[in-house]
Protein backbone atom coordinates (compact mmCIF):
# COMPACT_ATOMS: atom_id res chain seq x y z
CA UNK A 1 0.00 0.00 0.00
CA UNK A 2 2.53 2.84 -1.04
CA UNK A 3 0.01 5.48 -1.34
CA UNK A 4 -1.05 5.15 3.05
CA UNK A 5 3.43 4.48 3.63
CA UNK A 6 5.45 7.66 4.52
CA UNK A 7 8.64 5.41 4.87
CA UNK A 8 8.99 2.28 3.58
CA UNK A 9 12.45 0.89 4.92
CA UNK A 10 13.45 -2.58 3.49
CA UNK A 11 16.14 -5.07 4.41
CA UNK A 12 18.13 -2.07 5.55
CA UNK A 13 22.15 -2.57 6.69
CA UNK A 14 24.10 -0.14 7.51
CA UNK A 15 27.26 -0.76 8.61
CA UNK A 16 30.89 1.69 10.21
CA UNK A 17 33.65 -0.75 8.67
CA UNK A 18 33.75 -3.66 10.47
CA UNK A 19 30.51 -2.37 12.74
CA UNK A 20 27.05 -3.37 11.64
CA UNK A 21 24.82 -1.63 13.40
CA UNK A 22 21.66 -1.95 11.12
CA UNK A 23 21.08 -5.24 9.93
CA UNK A 24 17.66 -6.14 7.88
CA UNK A 25 15.41 -3.62 9.21
CA UNK A 26 12.01 -3.23 7.87
CA UNK A 27 9.93 -0.37 8.59
CA UNK A 28 6.49 0.94 7.80
CA UNK A 29 6.08 4.40 9.02
CA UNK A 30 2.00 5.13 7.92
CA UNK A 31 1.15 8.14 6.43
CA UNK A 32 0.08 11.13 8.87
CA UNK A 33 0.78 9.16 12.03
CA UNK A 34 3.83 9.53 14.93
CA UNK A 35 5.79 6.15 14.78
CA UNK A 36 8.27 5.52 16.95
CA UNK A 37 11.42 3.02 16.63
CA UNK A 38 12.49 2.12 20.64
CA UNK A 39 15.44 0.59 22.06
CA UNK A 40 18.59 1.24 24.08
CA UNK A 41 21.84 3.20 23.46
CA UNK A 42 23.74 1.84 21.19
CA UNK A 43 21.17 -0.66 19.37
CA UNK A 44 20.89 1.37 15.83
CA UNK A 45 17.86 3.57 16.19
CA UNK A 46 20.17 6.68 14.98
CA UNK A 47 21.62 4.58 12.65
CA UNK A 48 18.38 3.61 11.02
CA UNK A 49 17.26 6.94 11.31
CA UNK A 50 20.45 8.80 9.71
CA UNK A 51 20.15 6.24 6.79
CA UNK A 52 16.56 7.24 5.78
CA UNK A 53 17.52 10.98 6.45
CA UNK A 54 20.61 10.12 3.70
CA UNK A 55 23.59 10.97 6.30
CA UNK A 56 25.36 7.59 6.29
CA UNK A 57 25.62 5.23 3.72
CA UNK A 58 23.04 2.39 3.34
CA UNK A 59 25.07 -0.69 2.73
CA UNK A 60 21.88 -2.83 1.44
CA UNK A 61 18.28 -2.55 1.02
CA UNK A 62 16.03 0.34 0.36
CA UNK A 63 13.99 3.29 1.85
CA UNK A 64 11.11 4.51 0.25
CA UNK A 65 9.64 7.86 0.81
CA UNK A 66 6.22 8.63 -0.08
CA UNK A 67 6.07 5.10 -2.10
CA UNK A 68 9.01 6.40 -4.28
CA UNK A 69 12.10 4.72 -3.76
CA UNK A 70 14.96 7.26 -2.42
CA UNK A 71 17.68 4.82 -1.32
CA UNK A 72 20.59 6.44 -3.65
CA UNK A 73 19.34 10.44 -3.36
CA UNK A 74 22.01 12.40 -1.43
CA UNK A 75 20.55 14.29 1.88
CA UNK A 76 19.74 17.55 0.33
CA UNK A 77 17.97 16.23 -2.25
CA UNK A 78 15.97 13.78 0.00
CA UNK A 79 15.52 17.11 1.94
CA UNK A 80 14.79 19.50 -0.85
CA UNK A 81 12.80 17.47 -3.07
CA UNK A 82 11.33 14.41 -0.41
CA UNK A 83 11.09 16.48 2.37
CA UNK A 84 12.62 14.16 4.86
CA UNK A 85 13.77 16.19 6.96
CA UNK A 86 15.19 14.75 10.28
CA UNK A 87 16.07 16.49 13.68
CA UNK A 88 18.85 15.25 15.30
CA UNK A 89 19.53 15.02 19.09
CA UNK A 90 22.49 16.99 19.74
CA UNK A 91 24.30 19.25 17.88
CA UNK A 92 20.93 20.15 15.91
CA UNK A 93 20.95 24.01 15.13
CA UNK A 94 24.16 25.94 14.21
CA UNK A 95 25.43 27.70 17.36
CA UNK A 96 27.48 30.37 15.70
CA UNK A 97 24.17 31.80 13.99
CA UNK A 98 21.50 33.86 15.41
CA UNK A 99 18.20 32.50 15.77
CA UNK A 100 17.13 34.16 13.04
CA UNK A 101 20.11 33.00 10.79
CA UNK A 102 18.98 29.56 11.93
CA UNK A 103 14.85 29.92 11.34
CA UNK A 104 16.47 31.49 7.82
CA UNK A 105 17.60 28.30 6.74
CA UNK A 106 14.34 26.91 7.39
CA UNK A 107 12.46 29.04 5.49
CA UNK A 108 15.48 29.13 2.51
CA UNK A 109 14.33 25.39 1.95
CA UNK A 110 10.63 25.97 2.51
CA UNK A 111 10.88 28.48 -0.38
CA UNK A 112 12.50 26.14 -2.81
CA UNK A 113 10.01 23.13 -1.49
CA UNK A 114 7.08 25.73 -2.63
CA UNK A 115 9.05 26.52 -5.93
CA UNK A 116 8.49 22.67 -6.66
CA UNK A 117 4.87 22.52 -5.47
CA UNK A 118 4.45 21.48 -2.34
CA UNK A 119 2.54 23.70 -0.58
CA UNK A 120 2.71 24.53 3.34
CA UNK A 121 1.22 27.05 5.30
CA UNK A 122 3.48 26.92 8.61
CA UNK A 123 4.78 30.30 8.42
CA UNK A 124 7.41 32.15 10.38
CA UNK A 125 4.44 33.84 12.33
CA UNK A 126 3.72 30.19 13.05
CA UNK A 127 6.65 29.68 14.49
CA UNK A 128 6.85 32.33 16.87
CA UNK A 129 3.30 31.85 17.69
CA UNK A 130 4.03 28.43 18.59
CA UNK A 131 7.03 29.24 20.86
CA UNK A 132 6.81 33.26 21.50
CA UNK A 133 10.60 32.79 23.26
CA UNK A 134 12.40 32.15 19.94
CA UNK A 135 10.73 35.76 18.67
CA UNK A 136 12.38 37.06 21.98
CA UNK A 137 15.68 35.83 21.27
CA UNK A 138 15.37 36.44 17.41
CA UNK A 139 19.15 38.43 17.05
CA UNK A 140 20.54 36.06 19.82
CA UNK A 141 23.55 33.55 18.78
CA UNK A 142 22.34 30.26 19.29
CA UNK A 143 25.03 29.06 21.99
CA UNK A 144 23.60 31.15 24.34
CA UNK A 145 20.13 30.12 24.62
CA UNK A 146 19.15 27.19 26.81
CA UNK A 147 18.44 23.03 25.96
CA UNK A 148 14.98 23.75 26.08
CA UNK A 149 15.51 26.81 23.80
CA UNK A 150 17.51 25.10 21.23
CA UNK A 151 15.14 22.20 20.65
CA UNK A 152 12.32 24.67 20.06
CA UNK A 153 14.76 26.18 17.33
CA UNK A 154 15.67 23.08 15.96
CA UNK A 155 11.95 22.13 15.68
CA UNK A 156 10.32 25.42 14.14
CA UNK A 157 13.07 25.23 11.85
CA UNK A 158 12.11 21.91 10.25
CA UNK A 159 9.06 22.89 10.48
CA UNK A 160 9.30 26.05 8.16
CA UNK A 161 11.15 22.95 5.85
CA UNK A 162 8.21 22.35 5.04
CA UNK A 163 8.64 18.27 6.05
CA UNK A 164 6.31 15.46 4.59
CA UNK A 165 7.83 13.29 6.77
CA UNK A 166 9.67 14.36 10.40
CA UNK A 167 12.87 12.02 11.67
CA UNK A 168 13.15 12.98 15.42
CA UNK A 169 15.92 11.34 17.43
CA UNK A 170 15.06 11.61 20.59
CA UNK A 171 12.61 14.15 21.12
CA UNK A 172 12.72 13.85 25.09
CA UNK A 173 16.86 14.17 25.41
CA UNK A 174 17.25 17.53 27.94
CA UNK A 175 13.41 18.45 28.08
CA UNK A 176 11.49 18.02 30.99
CA UNK A 177 8.53 15.53 30.51
CA UNK A 178 6.29 18.56 30.67
CA UNK A 179 7.67 20.74 28.14
CA UNK A 180 7.72 17.16 25.79
CA UNK A 181 4.31 16.56 25.87
CA UNK A 182 3.49 20.82 25.50
CA UNK A 183 5.24 20.43 22.79
CA UNK A 184 3.80 17.44 20.78
CA UNK A 185 0.74 18.91 21.75
CA UNK A 186 0.72 21.49 19.73
CA UNK A 187 2.92 19.80 17.21
CA UNK A 188 0.20 17.18 16.73
CA UNK A 189 -1.94 19.84 15.57
CA UNK A 190 0.61 20.45 13.20
CA UNK A 191 1.46 17.77 11.66
CA UNK A 192 -2.40 16.61 11.40
CA UNK A 193 -3.52 20.27 9.16
CA UNK A 194 -0.18 19.69 7.39
CA UNK A 195 -0.10 16.48 6.73
CA UNK A 196 3.44 15.39 8.26
CA UNK A 197 4.40 11.44 9.14
CA UNK A 198 6.69 11.01 12.27
CA UNK A 199 9.46 8.28 12.70
CA UNK A 200 10.96 9.34 15.96
CA UNK A 201 13.66 7.54 18.25
CA UNK A 202 13.46 7.15 22.13
CA UNK A 203 15.27 5.33 24.82
CA UNK A 204 12.58 6.36 27.63
CA UNK A 205 9.73 3.96 26.38
CA UNK A 206 7.56 5.55 28.28
CA UNK A 207 7.42 8.86 26.22
CA UNK A 208 8.11 7.05 23.07
CA UNK A 209 4.49 5.02 23.45
CA UNK A 210 2.52 7.67 25.12
CA UNK A 211 3.31 10.15 21.53
CA UNK A 212 3.19 7.22 19.13
CA UNK A 213 0.63 5.47 17.85
CA UNK A 214 2.36 2.42 16.83
CA UNK A 215 6.09 1.72 17.84
CA UNK A 216 8.95 -1.11 16.28
CA UNK A 217 11.29 -2.11 18.71
CA UNK A 218 14.54 -2.38 17.86
CA UNK A 219 17.66 -4.22 19.20
CA UNK A 220 21.83 -5.06 18.51
CA UNK A 221 20.56 -3.31 15.06
CA UNK A 222 17.87 -5.78 14.30
CA UNK A 223 13.28 -5.48 14.91
CA UNK A 224 12.43 -7.79 17.61
CA UNK A 225 9.06 -6.54 18.09
CA UNK A 226 5.96 -4.15 16.31
CA UNK A 227 2.77 -3.52 17.79
CA UNK A 228 0.65 -0.65 18.30
CA UNK A 229 1.54 1.62 21.16
CA UNK A 230 -1.66 0.79 23.06
CA UNK A 231 -0.45 -3.28 22.92
CA UNK A 232 3.27 -2.54 23.69
CA UNK A 233 2.33 0.07 26.66
CA UNK A 234 1.58 -3.48 28.98
CA UNK A 235 3.70 -5.59 27.68
CA UNK A 236 5.65 -7.54 30.27
CA UNK A 237 8.80 -8.49 27.34
CA UNK A 238 9.28 -4.92 26.83
CA UNK A 239 9.00 -3.88 30.39
CA UNK A 240 11.61 -6.41 31.76
CA UNK A 241 13.90 -5.26 28.46
CA UNK A 242 13.81 -1.63 29.16
CA UNK A 243 13.04 -1.56 33.43
CA UNK A 244 16.29 -3.19 34.32
CA UNK A 245 14.20 -6.42 35.05
CA UNK A 246 16.95 -8.21 32.41
CA UNK A 247 19.63 -8.92 35.07
CA UNK A 248 16.95 -10.56 37.86
CA UNK A 249 15.48 -12.71 34.70
CA UNK A 250 19.23 -13.62 34.59
CA UNK A 251 19.08 -12.68 30.64
CA UNK A 252 22.21 -10.89 29.47
CA UNK A 253 21.49 -7.12 29.36
CA UNK A 254 21.70 -5.58 26.07
CA UNK A 255 24.52 -4.62 24.52
CA UNK A 256 25.87 -1.45 25.26
CA UNK A 257 28.19 -0.43 22.50
CA UNK A 258 28.22 3.27 21.33
CA UNK A 259 26.80 3.87 18.27
CA UNK A 260 29.09 6.44 15.81
CA UNK A 261 27.40 9.37 16.34
CA UNK A 262 28.01 10.90 12.90
CA UNK B 1 68.34 55.67 14.74
CA UNK B 2 65.23 57.54 14.56
CA UNK B 3 61.25 57.07 14.48
CA UNK B 4 61.38 57.50 10.42
CA UNK B 5 63.62 54.75 9.90
CA UNK B 6 62.15 52.07 12.08
CA UNK B 7 58.43 53.49 10.04
CA UNK B 8 59.97 52.96 7.11
CA UNK B 9 60.89 48.51 8.23
CA UNK B 10 57.22 48.73 9.38
CA UNK B 11 55.66 50.03 6.32
CA UNK B 12 58.67 47.44 4.42
CA UNK B 13 57.08 44.55 6.55
CA UNK B 14 53.65 45.72 5.72
CA UNK B 15 54.17 44.84 1.76
CA UNK B 16 55.11 41.43 2.37
CA UNK B 17 52.51 41.29 5.31
CA UNK B 18 50.00 42.02 2.88
CA UNK B 19 51.41 39.17 0.67
CA UNK B 20 51.21 37.10 2.89
CA UNK B 21 47.42 37.96 4.30
CA UNK B 22 46.06 37.05 0.85
CA UNK B 23 47.86 33.50 0.79
CA UNK B 24 46.16 32.88 4.25
CA UNK B 25 42.87 33.64 3.96
CA UNK B 26 41.98 31.15 1.16
CA UNK B 27 43.30 28.83 2.89
CA UNK B 28 41.49 29.45 5.87
CA UNK B 29 38.26 29.44 4.06
CA UNK B 30 38.96 26.20 2.39
CA UNK B 31 40.02 24.82 5.81
CA UNK B 32 37.01 26.21 7.44
CA UNK B 33 34.81 24.54 5.35
CA UNK B 34 36.30 21.60 4.53
CA UNK B 35 37.66 20.65 7.93
CA UNK B 36 40.99 19.56 5.87
CA UNK B 37 44.46 21.58 4.37
CA UNK B 38 45.10 22.14 0.81
CA UNK B 39 48.50 22.18 1.08
CA UNK B 40 48.77 22.65 -2.63
CA UNK B 41 47.49 26.30 -2.22
CA UNK B 42 50.14 28.33 -2.09
CA UNK B 43 51.28 27.02 -5.32
CA UNK B 44 48.99 29.47 -6.93
CA UNK B 45 51.71 32.24 -6.14
CA UNK B 46 53.59 30.15 -8.42
CA UNK B 47 51.26 29.92 -10.90
CA UNK B 48 50.23 33.20 -11.03
CA UNK B 49 53.96 34.30 -11.36
CA UNK B 50 54.72 31.95 -14.51
CA UNK B 51 51.44 32.70 -15.66
CA UNK B 52 52.44 36.48 -16.36
CA UNK B 53 55.75 35.00 -17.11
CA UNK B 54 54.85 32.26 -20.25
CA UNK B 55 51.25 34.39 -21.42
CA UNK B 56 52.38 38.06 -20.69
CA UNK B 57 56.31 37.95 -21.53
CA UNK B 58 58.30 38.22 -24.49
CA UNK B 59 60.11 35.00 -23.71
CA UNK B 60 56.76 33.68 -23.65
CA UNK B 61 53.47 34.59 -25.71
CA UNK B 62 53.97 38.55 -25.55
CA UNK B 63 50.21 38.80 -24.82
CA UNK B 64 51.25 41.65 -22.83
CA UNK B 65 50.76 41.82 -19.09
CA UNK B 66 46.71 43.03 -19.32
CA UNK B 67 45.66 39.55 -20.95
CA UNK B 68 48.12 37.75 -19.13
CA UNK B 69 46.48 39.17 -15.85
CA UNK B 70 43.32 38.71 -16.62
CA UNK B 71 44.15 34.96 -17.96
CA UNK B 72 45.78 34.14 -14.69
CA UNK B 73 42.20 35.35 -12.66
CA UNK B 74 40.20 33.45 -14.92
CA UNK B 75 42.89 30.72 -15.17
CA UNK B 76 42.48 30.27 -11.59
CA UNK B 77 39.22 29.10 -11.52
CA UNK B 78 39.49 26.82 -13.91
CA UNK B 79 42.44 25.41 -11.96
CA UNK B 80 40.08 25.43 -8.58
CA UNK B 81 37.73 23.85 -10.21
CA UNK B 82 39.44 21.26 -11.99
CA UNK B 83 41.49 20.51 -8.39
CA UNK B 84 38.22 20.19 -6.62
CA UNK B 85 36.42 17.78 -9.44
CA UNK B 86 39.83 15.43 -9.80
CA UNK B 87 41.21 15.72 -6.17
CA UNK B 88 39.35 17.46 -3.27
CA UNK B 89 35.83 16.26 -3.49
CA UNK B 90 37.26 12.25 -4.26
CA UNK B 91 39.05 11.85 -0.95
CA UNK B 92 37.73 10.34 2.29
CA UNK B 93 37.63 13.18 4.52
CA UNK B 94 37.57 10.81 7.26
CA UNK B 95 41.62 10.14 6.86
CA UNK B 96 43.38 13.26 7.28
CA UNK B 97 46.36 11.88 6.01
CA UNK B 98 45.34 10.94 2.75
CA UNK B 99 44.31 14.33 1.93
CA UNK B 100 47.61 15.64 3.29
CA UNK B 101 49.37 13.22 1.14
CA UNK B 102 47.56 13.97 -2.00
CA UNK B 103 47.31 17.15 -2.01
CA UNK B 104 51.25 17.62 -1.13
CA UNK B 105 51.60 15.32 -4.47
CA UNK B 106 49.33 17.75 -6.51
CA UNK B 107 51.92 20.69 -5.00
CA UNK B 108 55.31 18.45 -6.09
CA UNK B 109 53.57 17.99 -9.50
CA UNK B 110 52.63 21.76 -10.46
CA UNK B 111 56.05 22.81 -9.30
CA UNK B 112 58.00 20.68 -11.15
CA UNK B 113 55.73 20.29 -14.09
CA UNK B 114 56.14 24.37 -14.13
CA UNK B 115 59.97 23.97 -13.09
CA UNK B 116 60.59 21.65 -16.64
CA UNK B 117 58.62 24.22 -18.43
CA UNK B 118 60.86 27.04 -17.51
CA UNK B 119 64.25 25.01 -17.69
CA UNK B 120 64.73 25.50 -13.70
CA UNK B 121 65.64 28.65 -13.69
CA UNK B 122 64.11 31.50 -11.59
CA UNK B 123 62.73 34.05 -14.64
CA UNK B 124 61.59 37.48 -14.90
CA UNK B 125 58.39 38.39 -14.92
CA UNK B 126 56.57 41.82 -16.89
CA UNK B 127 55.43 44.47 -13.90
CA UNK B 128 52.15 45.21 -13.86
CA UNK B 129 52.37 48.63 -13.43
CA UNK B 130 55.52 51.06 -13.28
CA UNK B 131 56.64 51.81 -10.07
CA UNK B 132 57.04 54.77 -8.16
CA UNK B 133 58.06 56.08 -4.65
CA UNK B 134 56.72 58.50 -3.04
CA UNK B 135 58.53 60.30 -0.05
CA UNK B 136 56.50 61.25 2.25
CA UNK B 137 58.16 62.70 5.43
CA UNK B 138 61.12 61.10 4.66
CA UNK B 139 59.46 57.56 4.28
CA UNK B 140 59.78 55.84 1.33
CA UNK B 141 56.11 54.58 0.13
CA UNK B 142 55.82 52.80 -3.32
CA UNK B 143 52.66 52.36 -5.10
CA UNK B 144 52.86 48.03 -5.00
CA UNK B 145 53.16 48.23 -1.41
CA UNK B 146 49.91 51.13 -1.16
CA UNK B 147 48.15 48.80 -3.80
CA UNK B 148 48.98 45.49 -2.65
CA UNK B 149 47.59 46.58 1.23
CA UNK B 150 44.82 48.28 -0.38
CA UNK B 151 43.88 45.22 -2.12
CA UNK B 152 44.23 43.11 0.74
CA UNK B 153 42.24 45.23 2.68
CA UNK B 154 39.17 44.94 -0.18
CA UNK B 155 39.46 41.71 -0.44
CA UNK B 156 39.21 40.63 3.35
CA UNK B 157 36.68 43.28 3.81
CA UNK B 158 35.17 41.79 0.95
CA UNK B 159 35.14 38.55 2.51
CA UNK B 160 33.93 39.02 5.57
CA UNK B 161 30.79 40.93 4.06
CA UNK B 162 30.01 38.11 1.85
CA UNK B 163 30.19 35.37 4.58
CA UNK B 164 28.46 37.49 7.15
CA UNK B 165 25.75 39.66 4.75
CA UNK B 166 24.64 36.63 1.89
CA UNK B 167 22.64 33.68 1.67
CA UNK B 168 25.67 32.18 0.20
CA UNK B 169 27.79 33.21 2.58
CA UNK B 170 25.79 31.72 5.17
CA UNK B 171 25.25 28.94 3.74
CA UNK B 172 29.47 28.77 3.38
CA UNK B 173 29.63 29.18 7.70
CA UNK B 174 26.87 26.34 7.95
CA UNK B 175 29.41 24.00 6.12
CA UNK B 176 32.26 25.45 8.35
CA UNK B 177 30.26 24.53 12.04
CA UNK B 178 28.45 21.50 11.22
CA UNK B 179 28.70 19.22 7.73
CA UNK B 180 26.35 16.88 8.58
CA UNK B 181 23.71 19.39 9.92
CA UNK B 182 24.08 21.79 6.63
CA UNK B 183 23.28 18.76 4.64
CA UNK B 184 20.31 17.66 7.02
CA UNK B 185 18.89 21.21 5.94
CA UNK B 186 19.27 21.08 2.38
CA UNK B 187 22.55 22.23 2.22
CA UNK B 188 24.87 21.13 -1.08
CA UNK B 189 28.01 20.85 1.32
CA UNK B 190 29.70 19.98 -2.16
CA UNK B 191 28.46 22.86 -3.87
CA UNK B 192 29.49 24.99 -1.18
CA UNK B 193 33.17 23.25 -0.84
CA UNK B 194 33.49 24.04 -4.73
CA UNK B 195 32.24 27.26 -4.07
CA UNK B 196 34.93 28.27 -1.20
CA UNK B 197 38.01 26.54 -3.57
CA UNK B 198 36.92 29.37 -5.97
CA UNK B 199 37.23 31.82 -3.75
CA UNK B 200 40.15 30.82 -2.33
CA UNK B 201 42.38 30.28 -5.66
CA UNK B 202 41.03 33.82 -7.39
CA UNK B 203 42.15 35.56 -3.95
CA UNK B 204 45.60 33.59 -3.92
CA UNK B 205 46.29 34.68 -7.78
CA UNK B 206 45.75 38.08 -6.51
CA UNK B 207 48.28 37.84 -3.74
CA UNK B 208 50.74 35.88 -6.35
CA UNK B 209 50.35 38.58 -9.00
CA UNK B 210 51.19 41.42 -6.87
CA UNK B 211 54.00 39.28 -5.36
CA UNK B 212 55.58 38.56 -8.67
CA UNK B 213 55.11 42.35 -9.53
CA UNK B 214 56.98 43.32 -6.04
CA UNK B 215 59.52 41.10 -6.41
CA UNK B 216 59.84 40.90 -10.49
CA UNK B 217 60.33 36.99 -10.28
CA UNK B 218 58.53 33.48 -11.44
CA UNK B 219 60.10 31.29 -9.39
CA UNK B 220 58.90 27.56 -9.60
CA UNK B 221 59.35 26.70 -5.50
CA UNK B 222 58.28 29.98 -4.26
CA UNK B 223 55.38 27.90 -2.23
CA UNK B 224 58.08 26.71 -0.40
CA UNK B 225 58.71 29.79 1.20
CA UNK B 226 55.01 30.81 0.96
CA UNK B 227 53.36 28.15 2.22
CA UNK B 228 55.20 28.22 5.58
CA UNK B 229 54.05 31.93 6.29
CA UNK B 230 50.47 30.81 5.30
CA UNK B 231 50.34 28.02 7.79
CA UNK B 232 51.92 29.64 10.25
CA UNK B 233 48.98 32.91 9.64
CA UNK B 234 46.20 30.09 9.62
CA UNK B 235 46.98 28.80 12.27
CA UNK B 236 48.17 31.45 14.67
CA UNK B 237 44.94 33.65 13.72
CA UNK B 238 42.70 30.22 14.34
CA UNK B 239 41.49 28.08 11.38
CA UNK B 240 38.60 30.07 9.43
CA UNK B 241 39.42 33.42 10.90
CA UNK B 242 39.08 35.40 7.75
CA UNK B 243 39.71 38.46 10.16
CA UNK B 244 42.37 37.16 12.21
CA UNK B 245 44.06 36.12 9.06
CA UNK B 246 44.60 39.57 8.12
CA UNK B 247 45.56 41.10 11.54
CA UNK B 248 48.22 38.30 11.94
CA UNK B 249 49.71 38.35 8.44
CA UNK B 250 50.72 41.78 8.40
CA UNK B 251 51.88 41.32 12.02
CA UNK B 252 53.83 38.41 10.75
CA UNK B 253 55.07 40.94 7.29
CA UNK B 254 56.00 43.86 10.16
CA UNK B 255 57.97 41.28 12.78
CA UNK B 256 59.94 40.10 9.88
CA UNK B 257 61.06 43.29 8.92
CA UNK B 258 61.34 44.62 12.01
CA UNK B 259 64.28 41.51 12.62
CA UNK B 260 66.16 43.34 10.21
CA UNK B 261 66.16 46.67 11.42
CA UNK B 262 67.25 44.75 14.97
CA UNK B 263 70.03 42.94 13.05
CA UNK B 264 70.75 46.35 11.72
CA UNK B 265 70.89 47.98 15.01
CA UNK B 266 73.11 45.08 16.69
CA UNK B 267 75.32 44.62 14.20
CA UNK B 268 73.80 41.56 12.71
CA UNK B 269 72.25 39.53 9.79
CA UNK B 270 68.70 39.58 10.92
CA UNK B 271 67.71 38.30 7.76
CA UNK B 272 68.81 34.78 8.86
CA UNK B 273 65.93 35.27 11.80
CA UNK B 274 63.01 36.34 9.31
CA UNK B 275 61.36 33.03 8.73
CA UNK B 276 61.86 31.77 12.07
CA UNK B 277 59.68 34.65 13.34
CA UNK B 278 56.60 32.95 11.85
CA UNK B 279 57.49 28.98 13.26
CA UNK B 280 57.95 30.74 16.83
CA UNK B 281 54.81 32.47 16.67
CA UNK B 282 53.10 29.04 15.75
CA UNK B 283 54.81 26.71 18.41
CA UNK B 284 54.18 29.77 21.16
CA UNK B 285 50.25 30.02 20.37
CA UNK B 286 49.43 26.11 19.67
CA UNK B 287 50.59 25.53 23.02
CA UNK B 288 48.67 28.66 24.98
CA UNK B 289 45.87 28.80 22.22
CA UNK B 290 45.84 25.59 20.08
CA UNK B 291 42.26 27.10 18.44
CA UNK B 292 44.35 30.32 17.39
CA UNK B 293 44.04 34.03 18.73
CA UNK B 294 40.70 34.64 16.96
CA UNK B 295 39.76 31.14 16.11
CA UNK B 296 37.14 29.12 17.29
CA UNK B 297 37.12 25.68 15.37
CA UNK B 298 34.00 25.46 13.01
CA UNK B 299 33.79 29.01 12.73
CA UNK B 300 34.56 30.92 9.05
CA UNK B 301 34.23 34.26 9.26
Amino acid sequence: MPDDSAIAVRGLDVAYGAIRAVQGVDIDAPRGQITALIGSNGAGKSSTLNAIAGLVPIARGSVEIGGVDATRLPAHVRVVERGVVLIPEARAVFLTMTVRENLGLGIRVGREREARGHKSAFTLEDAFRLFPVLEERTDKRAQYLSGGELKMLAIARSLLMHPRVLLIDEPSMGLAPLLVRQIFAVLRGILREHDVSVLLVEQDTAVALELASSAYVIEQGRITMHAPASKLRGDARLKAAYLGADAAAGRPAPEDAKEPCP
Amino acid sequence: MSLTEFLQYVIDGLGSGTLYVLVAIGFTLVFGVMGLMNVAHADFYMLAAFGLFFLGGVEGLGWGVLAATISVLIGSLIIGFAMFHLILKRLDKEIMIAFFVATLGVSFFLENLVAKLADFRVRSVPALFTTHTYVIEGLYITNSVAVSLAAALIITFGLLAFLNYTEHGQLLRAVAENAMLAKGVGIDTGRMTLLAVLIGSFIAVIGGLLYANTTSTADPFVANTVSLKMFAVAIVAGIGSVGGALVVGLFLGIAESLSLWVGVRGGFDGSQWQNVIGLVLMVVVLMTRPNGLFGKFERIG
